[in-house]
């Protein structure tokens, strides 16, 4: 079942996170991820650490939702703290055979690892806990200034709002193209890499013919709804700052703060 | 009285290019269409693909413009582009692909994007969203995605994205073409008490003879002419007509027909099994 | 050439919040020649079942016989019995790709391994055979009409030659006349060439008029399966599983309800008529 894809995976629950304004998770991310680079020593990483967990706990969300995400780059990590722990000349602290690890090598490779393993848990708790609609209204009205020099913000935001519903659309219909061609005898697996990529002809050309129409025909049905760009338009779900809001604001600068004075001393 | 939709003389042509995008030649897909529709109504087009019925369905939502003649949507000349869209405000269109005219991933946002471009402040939104909602029965899916709602549901949601934008009119252009049978009545009856209950005036266009059954007047188009209107019962006593345009009749309307012409005393556009049962067995 | 399947079941998403048993337990077996309609609504398997018929979805459990031979063994070439087990999808034409239409006709014998000659010669007989148009082959299949598309995408399938023949609606969002064609043409390639048809409908009057056997799926399961009368005979069963009989059976059921003596049980426009007609020569009407 192709539908089960979901784009930023959100997890649907009643927290203090969730009901957060996009805006807000938006800003938090960014500042979470210069205070990530800024932060070298133990201390400053035992604030992060500690308001992570606090996050997590607040955002409702089982830990194993957030892990899932660091499936995809073990290896990555893995090979990053390879190198970072050999490569780097330093005091010698311990040998293998002909491999040697530096103090420095150490705690970059450390560094490093933790960086990573930190970047990914807290840019997913941002996707579990806002829907996509959230996040590109989010996106829109954060850009909001650029649109005053002259940058697409509204129909950039109106194409990525059109994608997300399309998205699981057009990858069902690959699955059925597919099957389709398999029933003429079309063959995905055997063969070098030419073949295949010939092979892949027949799926891509009904794909993009059937994205093409789709296209046009929403277009007429936008057009038929009186749609006519940004202007002048109102908002169903308009995005307005509570209370909470301002105050989750609050604690993100005293958050980076923290952060900064501590890794400067 | 005022007429919801007047179309005198109306013809619409288009240039048929080659490759190179020369003027190969020009279709009429709409011939000098007269049309009167009041207020209130719920009529029927019906005909072949290429007849022409959905260049007019185009045409009464100010998608297209004649090329001749005038068309008027509650008295607004669709040629003017100034009226476009109070035009579109009040003749909404339902089209016939359930998946490409939906365009928010969640139903009741989806339903408010109309009225989030008429510029209608937020709290009246949520109202028109809700009451349309209810309106085809759909209230329950509100925070549903459409990608998991069936087809007839789907073609319901897009209805209520119509309705919420407070039109006088609708104009289904083959809501049914897509569906299996139980959709196909849905989105029938959801048409049918829209029309009773709230007076829009309804124009569905069809290939499906079954159902036009209940409307107060059909109009059946070949070729961009319209060659046959009339209630459904005149319609449907020209079966003879009816099957050299190639048009399905009804297999129950088919039947009487042929009884008749079999030498069995039964009147001409029988429509249901009751009428042709009180025939047989007076 | 028979199909035989043994208690197949077919689970999706197995083993997690979402399992849906699209095939429960369905044992069923197809022999040669015959013209079938499966019938039921939307997600009551009846896709889900004809995919299996030529192995596109592999059943969860339970075994599919093609020819005595179990398609899921490891020596069995799948890929061969999917040429030989033709499919037509729903909306064919959405696959058509290449840049005419006799190429893309080509596509299946060439993924067969015929030579380009034995290809052209199959896809002039398949394009024959569904009365297409000479003058219109070296056209874009994107620039034809809807029913022209529907018959470029039937040859292509045709055009394999396969033994057994399975259209999953295959007159959805043609008008009337276009519907009307494609079915005369599929009882054609019935009565001419002798191959298994297997026809998923939604119409009740078109199965009945068509085939010579219906099956009805409901929730995964063979819900009846016997010739039209039989099958429509049970109005108050099909009724109850949202489905319906064709309207003359109705017309003829409230006939007899009324005390009229009508015999046998007519499911087509024409069976209906010689009934009543019989009856009028007898006095009765």
């Amino acid at each position: 079942m192709f539908r089960e894809i979901t784009l930023g995976q959100y997890y649907p629950a009643d927290s203090v996170l969730h009901r957060l304004d996009p805006r807000v998770k938006l800003f938090a991310t960014l500042i979470y991820i210069i205070v990530l680079f800024i932060a070298e020593k133990p201390i400053p990483f035992l604030v992060i650490t500690a308001a992570l967990i606090a996050v997590i706990v607040m955002s409702k969300v089982p830990f194993s939702y957030m892990v899932r995400g660091l499936r995809g780059i073990v290896m990555l990590l893995v090979i990053a703290g390879v190198f970072n722990l050999f490569m780097t000349p330093g005091i010698v602290v311990y040998k293998i055979g002909p491999f040697e690890i530096s103090d420095i090598g150490l705690k970059n490779a450390i560094i490093m690892v933790v960086r990573m393993v930190y970047l990914i848990i807290g840019t997913s708790l941002m996707t579990l806990t806002t829907t996509p609609n959230q996040l590109t209204d989010g996106l829109e009205r954060s850009l909001r200034p650029l649109s005053r020099l002259g940058a697409p913000v509204h129909e950039i935001s109106m194409m990525m709002s059109i994608a997300l519903r399309f998205i699981p659309i057009l990858v069902e219909e690959t699955d059925k193209i597919m099957k389709a061609q398999m029933a003429r005898g079309a063959d995905f697996e055997s063969g070098g890499l030419i073949t295949r990529a010939k092979a892949m002809v027949p799926i891509l050309v009904p794909l993009f013919v059937s994205a093409f129409r789709r296209a046009s025909d929403l277009a007429m049905a936008m057009e038929a709804r009186c749609y006519h760009g940004g202007e002048g338009r109102t908002k169903m779900k308009p995005l307005t700052y509570k209370a909470s809001d301002r105050v989750a604001y609050v604690l993100i600068m005293a958050f980076l703060v923290a952060v900064a004075v501590l890794s400067l001393i | 009285m005022k007429s919801m939709i007047n179309a005198k003389q109306l013809t619409h042509e288009f240039f048929r290019r080659d490759e190179e995008g020369n003027v190969e030649g020009i279709s009429v897909a709409l011939d000098h269409v007269d049309l009167d529709v009041a207020p209130g109504a719920f009529i029927a087009i019906l005909g072949h693909n290429g007849s022409g019925k959905s260049t007019l369905a185009k045409h009464i939502n100010a998608l297209l413009t004649p090329s001749e003649g005038t068309l008027l949507v509650d008295g607004m000349d669709v040629s003017d582009p100034e009226r476009t869209l109070s035009i579109r405000e009040s003749a909404g269109m339902v089209f016939q692909n359930p998946d490409n005219q939906i365009i928010a991933t969640v139903v009741e946002e989806d339903v408010g994007f109309g009225p989030e471009n008429m510029g209608i402040p937020t709290d009246e939104i949520w109202q028109r969203v809700e009451s349309a909602l209810k309106g085809v029965g759909m209230w329950k899916y509100r925070e549903h995605s459409p990608n998991r709602l069936s087809g007839g549901q789907k073609q319901r949601v897009a209805i209520a994205g119509v309705m919420a934008m407070e039109p006088k009119c609708i104009i289904l252009d083959e809501p049914t073409a897509m569906l299996d049978p139980g959709g196909r009545a849905e989105v029938l009856q959801v048409a049918h008490e829209l029309n009773r209950k709230k007076g829009i005036t309804i124009i569905l266009i069809t290939h499906y003879m079954e159902e036009v059954v209940d409307a107060d007047y059909v109009y059946v188009m070949e070729k961009g002419h319209i060659i046959m209107d009339g209630t459904p019962r005149e319609i449907f006593s020209r079966v003879d007509d009816l099957i050299a345009h190639r048009l399905t009749v009804p297999q129950i309307t088919l039947l009487a027909h042929r009884l008749k012409a079999a030498g069995l005393d039964i009147p001409e556009g029988i429509l249901t099994r009751e009428e042709l049962i009180k025939a047989l067995c007076p | 050439m028979s199909i035989i399947l043994d208690h197949v079941t077919y689970t999706y998403s197995e083993k997690t919040a979402y399992e849906i048993k699209a095939l429960d337990d369905v044992s069923l077996s197809i022999k040669d020649g015959e013209f079938i309609g499966i019938i039921g609504h939307t997600g009551s398997g009846k896709s889900t079942l004809v995919q299996h018929l030529n192995g596109l979805l592999r059943a969860t459990s339970g075994t599919i016989y093609y020819n005595g031979q179990d398609i899921y063994d490891k020596d069995f070439n799948l890929k061969n019995m999917r040429t030989k087990v033709g499919m037509v999808f729903q909306y064919p034409e959405h696959q058509l790709f290449e840049t005419t239409v006799f190429e893309d006709v080509k596509y299946g014998p060439k993924n067969q391994g015929l030579s380009d000659k034995e290809a052209t010669n199959r896809a002039y007989d398949a394009l024959a055979d569904v009365n297409f148009p000479d003058e219109y082959f070296d056209q874009s299949p994107f620039e034809l009409s809807g029913g022209q598309k529907r018959r470029a995408a039937i040859a292509g399938v045709l055009a394999m030659e396969p033994e057994v023949l399975i259209l999953d609606e295959p007159t959805a969002g043609l008008d009337p006349k276009g519907q009307r064609d494609i079915l005369n043409l599929i009882r054609r390639m019935h009565e001419s060439s002798g191959r298994t048809i297997i026809l998923v409908s939604h119409s009740m009057e078109d199965v009945a008029e068509y085939v010579d056997r219906i099956i009805v799926m409901d929730e995964g399961r063979v819900f009846l399966d016997g010739a039209p009368d039989y099958v429509f005979s049970h109005t108050d069963l099909l009724e109850e599983k949202g489905l319906a009989v064709p309207q003359v059976t109705y017309l003829m059921e409230e006939l007899r309800a009324k005390g009229i003596p009508i015999e046998g049980q007519p499911t087509t426009l024409e069976m209906a008529e010689k009934e009543i007609l019989r009856l009028h020569k007898a006095g009765v009407f």
